[in-house]
């Protein structure tokens, strides 16, 4: 599915490395979770696998269905079937929302959209994810709560259905209940499509109550410095990104 | 030149078009006013009185540029207890000059008004764009505000809308859309604008 080679890379204009010689394979249908403390470079791997503007590739690769994707812009990373819910989502005023998906999704369908069936789409995942109806012709995000905000990514994830998911920091601003919805929809879409893979990330394992991952990986300066199974962020938990550091001397192997 | 002088007595929305480029507004009782004014490369000169204590005059100028362009509104509140929301969007697509001058003005002695003005104009390429927001306001007992944007579109909210797919064009496309367009616009009213945005 996706696979990240000895990838390097930096914010354009700035002399500073933020992921450096990083590797990460996720095949078909697995949920990888990448957990470290701030300012190691999780939310940057998200925007470089999505292709944002801001960062400059040094060296490496990202291939995607054994696609080189390297050189690929966002609308055709996303067009691959290629999806970052975003920590925190762009508002954009004065394009109603219904209007957005409208196109997103003749644009990654390739094909004229059929309204009836997108609106009965909509309006499914509205009442699935406990919207307001009246969401879908207001501006992108705009006087959305937190919870709102989260909720339209994972509309907008239902309706372009994607073959690999990034959710960067999908629990924060999200209630217990806004959280159960949330992920509960998007088990369902996992279930409908098994073939499809996730990455999470997160700075706290309560998510992963919910998602649950197949591989955890600790990112620390720009690199993987651990892997495990879920029994790595309970330990997180309880022993924080230091104390893990330090059992990991004895504990764990990169 | 010759203007086109409205008296207006009670609620009204009204649509301009390019062609009414001299319009003067004369609202003359407690009413609410909405005027859509969309232009395509074209000057504009407006006068609002607000001539009656309660009139509120909401005025949306949308103007689509490709020479050079001037555009002034002055919006005169002549009563206590008037209201003047003004909102200007432009989208400069050529290497020319558009240039705003919105004047909102509040006489000595005339109290409890609110004067707002919102101004933006994007410029598609490299034109040279100018905004004038004047607030001359004789009295203390107003609310006022004004803001001014020159620029181009955000980066992030093109990077949002590729992000689902929509190619930079499209992407352009619904930003414009947004910009130029309110949300609650049927569109019927404004065929040729629509048309004209589609081909920037």
């Amino acid at each position: 599915m996706l696979e990240v080679k000895n990838l390097s890379c930096k914010v354009k204009n700035i002399d500073k490395t933020i992921l450096s010689d990083f590797n990460l394979k996720i095949n078909d249908g697995e949920v990888h979770v990448i957990m470290g403390p701030n300012g190691t470079g999780k939310s940057t791997l998200s925007k470089m696998i999505m292709g944002h503007y801001q960062y400059e590739i040094i060296d490496g690769q990202i291939f995607f269905n054994d696609q080189n994707i390297t050189s690929f812009n966002t609308s055709d990373r996303a067009k691959k079937g290629i999806f970052l819910a975003m920590q925190d989502p762009t508002v954009i005023e004065g394009v109603s929302n219904s209007e957005f998906l409208k196109e997103a999704v003749g644009e990654v369908r390739g094909e004229k959209v059929n309204l009836y069936r997108f609106i009965t789409e909509m309006n499914n995942g509205i009442e699935n994810l406990h919207l307001s109806s009246d969401m879908l012709h207001r501006s992108i995000n705009s006087g959305f709560s937190g919870g709102e905000k989260k909720k339209n990514e994972v509309l907008q994830l239902r309706v372009l259905k994607p073959k690999f998911i990034i959710l960067d920091e999908l629990d924060s601003g999200l209630d217990v209940d806004s959280l159960n919805i949330v992920c509960s929809n998007i088990n369902q879409y996992l279930e409908e499509n098994k073939n499809v893979s996730v990455l999470i990330i997160t700075h706290y394992p309560r998510i992963l109550e919910y998602i649950h991952p197949d591989y955890v990986h600790i990112l620390n300066k720009g690199r993987i410095v651990q892997t495990g199974d879920y029994s790595l962020a309970k330990k997180i938990e309880k022993y924080g990104y230091q104390g893990i550091n330090e059992l990991g001397k004895n504990d764990f192997h990169e | 030149m010759i203007f086109m002088n409205k008296i207006i007595e009670k609620d009204t929305i009204l649509y301009l078009d390019s062609k009414d480029t001299h319009v003067v507004l004369d609202i003359n009782a407690s009413c609410k006013v909405k005027v859509y004014h969309f232009v395509i490369d074209s000057e504009s000169e407006i006068y609002i009185n607000l001539n009656h204590e309660g009139a509120e005059i909401n005025y949306y100028y949308y103007i689509i540029n490709y020479q050079d362009h001037r555009y002034q509104i002055n919006v005169v509140h002549h009563k206590n207890h008037t209201i003047s929301h003004i909102y200007n969007h432009g989208v400069n697509v050529k290497n020319n000059n558009l240039h705003f001058s919105v004047n909102g003005i509040v006489p000595r002695d005339i109290v409890h008004c609110i004067c707002n003005q919102e101004n933006q104009i994007i410029n598609i390429e490299n034109g040279k764009s100018t905004i004038c927001p004047n607030l001359l306001i004789d009295c203390y007992d107003v609310i006022s505000n004004h803001s001014a944007y020159i620029g181009r579109f955000k980066l992030e909210e093109l990077f949002y809308l590729e992000s689902r797919g929509l190619s930079r064009k499209k992407a352009y496309q619904l930003l414009l859309k947004g910009f130029l367009i309110p949300i609650e616009m049927d569109l019927k009213k404004i065929e040729n604008f629509l048309l004209e945005i589609e081909n920037i």
